[in-house]
């Protein structure tokens, strides 16, 4: 029977996925910090890998299809590290800017 | 392929396995578009999270954690159905019981609708207990049940004003999702030869395991975040 052969990676996969639920799960309880939503989003991650490799069939499909699953999350990565590169480099500038009126009005 | 016979190839295509290929790849193109599409809200996200990290604290201590834990298992067993209806239908052979995996089909992908309704009434009913807490952004919003350095800055209401935005595409997402399972149940198990539908299937299956992946990131990002 090798079509019931060919099911077992999706009964594997879904059995991985119950596990990574029920860590995530727990984890949740556990007060790391900061770390936390870290740890939340890795699974998260793992969990997206997982249902993209088996269920979506990425692992045997043609490579253009995973060039464009790629695709989608790199200009998602784009939009996340520039938005973040902003709001973190804020006042920056403004800081010299406050600084170089200082010096103007510190002048006799 | 000996049921290539019951698969009627379009005219661009030269076979039905390049027309398999093209069928995936614009599924796959289509759902760049839509990681894009939700991309926005999670940038938005990112960027309140950062700002006014203890309002998000705060409020991911209304959500039921089991509750979203339930949710998230629903989402993952209707995958599997529907992994596993895409299996069978792709390699089931011509001389295979039309019948049988007629009623295979419909029965795995009817249960599929099902998880997806469960889903969602799990949804709203947290919705209608947020909004009779009184936790749905607006003139109305009842903020007294938190501490003061979220209630006095009003930031609480972003949490939620980004929880309503985001769960509510995604369950709109969902609706579409249960729509298109649900009409493959019926299709599949009338037509004559099912096969000839295992691209739509394929593409709607990738459809319900995006929406699923969707649900995966909301899931940590406003119930774990405590």
């Amino acid at each position: 029977m090798s079509h019931s052969a060919e099911l077992k990676p999706l009964f594997y996969n879904f059995a991985a996925l119950m596990v990574l639920l029920a860590i995530t799960i727990g984890m949740s309880y556990v007060d790391l910090g900061a770390f936390n939503l870290f740890v939340a989003l890795l699974i998260a991650g793992i969990k997206t890998f997982l249902v993209a490799l088996i269920f979506m069939n990425l692992r045997s499909t043609s490579n253009v299809s995973r060039l464009a699953a790629v695709g989608g999350l790199l200009w998602l990565g784009f939009a996340l590290i520039l938005t973040a590169a902003d709001y973190h480099s804020r006042g920056w500038n403004e800081a010299q800017a406050h600084d170089l009126i200082e010096v103007e009005q510190a002048r006799p | 392929m000996s049921h290539s016979t019951t698969i009627e190839v379009a005219l661009p295509f030269d076979d039905a396995q390049q027309q398999r290929s093209a069928a995936i790849l614009g599924m796959w193109i289509f759902l760049a578009t839509e990681i894009l599409f939700f991309g926005g809200l999670f940038v938005g996200y990112a960027v309140y999270r950062y700002e006014y990290f203890e309002a998000f604290r705060e409020g991911s201590h209304e959500m039921s954690v089991v509750g979203g834990g339930l949710m998230t298992a629903v989402l993952l067993i209707g995958s599997l159905l529907v992994a596993i209806s895409d299996h069978a239908i792709e390699e089931a052979s011509a001389d295979i019981d039309q019948r049988k995996l007629r009623r295979r089909l419909g029965g795995y992908l009817g249960a599929t609708t099902l998880l997806g309704v469960a889903f969602l009434s799990m949804e709203f009913y947290e919705y209608y207990e947020l909004i009779h807490k009184g936790l749905f952004p607006g003139p109305g919003f009842d903020a007294s049940s938190f501490p003061a350095s979220v209630r006095d800055t009003q930031t609480i209401q972003m949490y939620f004003t980004l929880f309503f935005c985001m769960t509510g595409l995604h369950a709109l997402h969902m609706v579409i999702g249960i729509s298109l399972v649900g009409g493959m149940a019926v299709l599949l198990s009338r037509s004559e030869h099912p096969q000839r539908y295992a691209n739509l299937l394929t593409g709607i299956g990738l459809y319900w395991h995006f929406v699923d992946v969707i649900w995966i990131f909301l899931y940590p990002l406003f119930y774990l975040v405590r």
